[in-house]
């Protein structure tokens, strides 16, 4: 994309002899804190707002009193402006404009061609194309994947379906494991606390190793790996709310129908975004369908 | 996209009671932009060098530079922030916030989480994000 396609060509200019109070005015008008100074219509700085109100009298009324005898009637547009301005070509690239924009903390750049000024790329019009992207995106879908891995036999699917969907959608892909906390000293009675606390933490750092394991690393994706401790439903689904992810994935457990589907009901009815629970060996798993349901 | 996965600009906290000079000399150590101002824990304001600088008396002020400078030291800023800054959670859709923005012509959009100040998300924060999406980078 070129500065030429998006910049702004209408725009009002001061010239430097402008007395600074009409400036002030025209920027006001124009809802800018950046306008061109031109003469002879060639720019030859830019004037900022801010630099007119540093040149000002003070906004603090018990320093005001003693800036009575500022008058901003004998002041130009020379007095604030900035000279040697930046400047960008027509053809130069959004890139460009953008690093511009922010090392030099600008929020407006001119456009010149052939030593005269032909517009404006300001930072509002690319927050606006910022805007049209973000939304154009949001419209495919999903922008944040949890799959939930237990480890158990709808791993496989689930994590599978998890990749293929964060791979067509360009989302972020975040594996939570539910560390069940049973460690505590009803199986282990007597056992030092330290102990135990070691176990934990060595529970912890095994299966973080094991939920990393779970995606090729050629997969291209941005994986995030989380773990989590407590009842495993509303483990799930404080995590869920607190990443806002779009979509949670689960593993079904048909050998374990009664705890198995009770979990699944409790994410269905209390998980703040949609479920999707995959059955071991289903379809949505392989990249090929999902290739295909999306061409 | 989220607040969240973006680079936020780390926050300079100032106390409401913090003289204007060291706000000032703060801000410029610093080299932000924006400072935000929190009383016991809350999020009471935002202050921006540009706002300090409009405070400053112009170069025909009666006052000595002494007397400035002593001024200076007494105004704090509380006097000079902006109260009840537009504020977003880490967990706002990017687009909501960049909406928020562009609206309400501000430069800078607090993020807190339930009361906490987590950081500032600027334009230029923004700007970045753009630079980063594909379709611009693919085409210089």
């Amino acid at each position: 994309m070129r500065v030429k396609t998006l910049m702004r060509t209408r725009f009002s200019t001061v010239s430097d002899d402008t007395p600074l109070n009409e400036a002030r005015l025209a920027l006001a008008r124009e809802q800018t804190d950046t306008i061109p100074v031109v003469r002879a219509g060639a720019l030859i700085g830019l004037l900022r707002a801010c630099d007119i109100d540093a040149l000002g009298p003070s906004t603090v009324p018990s320093l005001a009193t003693h800036d009575w005898a500022w008058s901003s009637s004998s002041l130009t547009v020379r007095a604030a402006a900035i000279a040697d301005a930046l400047t960008l070509g027509p053809e130069a690239s959004v890139h460009d404009a953008i690093r511009l924009l922010v090392s030099q903390d600008l929020d407006a750049v001119p456009v010149v061609e052939s030593a005269s000024i032909v517009g404006m790329v300001t930072t509002r019009d690319l927050l606006g194309v910022l805007l049209d992207r973000l939304d154009s995106a949001h419209r495919t879908g999903l922008d944040r994947v949890l799959v939930v891995v237990d480890f158990d036999e709808g791993t496989a699917a689930a994590v599978a379906a998890g990749v293929a969907l964060a791979r067509q959608h360009r989302a972020r892909l975040t594996l939570l494991h539910v560390l069940q906390a049973r460690w505590r000293s009803l199986l282990w009675p007597g056992r030092p606390r330290e102990m135990l606390d070691w176990a934990r933490r060595e529970e912890r750092v095994g299966r973080s190793r094991d939920l990393v394991a779970l995606v090729p690393r050629e997969s291209g994706l941005e994986v995030g790996t989380l773990i989590a401790t407590g009842g495993p439903g509303a483990a799930i689904v404080a995590e869920a709310s607190r990443l806002a992810a779009d979509l949670l994935v689960v593993g079904s457990r048909p050998h374990r129908p009664f705890l198995g589907r009770d979990l699944t009901n409790e994410l269905v009815e209390r998980a703040p975004c949609p479920v999707l629970v995959v059955r071991p060996g289903s379809a949505l798993g392989t990249e090929e369908s999902v290739g295909r349901a999306g061409a | 996209m989220r607040v969240h996965d973006c680079h936020l600009t780390p926050p300079l906290v100032l106390a409401p009671a913090t003289s204007l000079s060291a706000a000032g000399r703060l801000i410029a150590l610093q080299g932000v932009s924006h400072a935000v101002v929190v009383d016991h824990g809350r999020l009471v304001g935002i202050i921006s060098t540009r706002a300090i600088g409009a405070a400053q008396p112009s170069a025909a002020t009666t006052l000595t530079m002494g007397e400035v400078r002593g001024r200076l030291t007494q105004i704090v800023v509380a006097d000079v922030m902006t109260r009840d800054p537009l504020v977003v959670s880490p967990t706002t859709p990017l687009q909501d916030a960049v909406r928020l923005m562009r609206d309400a012509r501000v430069n800078v959009l607090v993020v807190c989480d339930q009361d906490r100040v987590r950081g500032l998300l600027t334009a230029n924060d923004l700007l970045r994000v753009l630079l980063a999406t594909a379709p611009i980078a693919a085409n210089p």
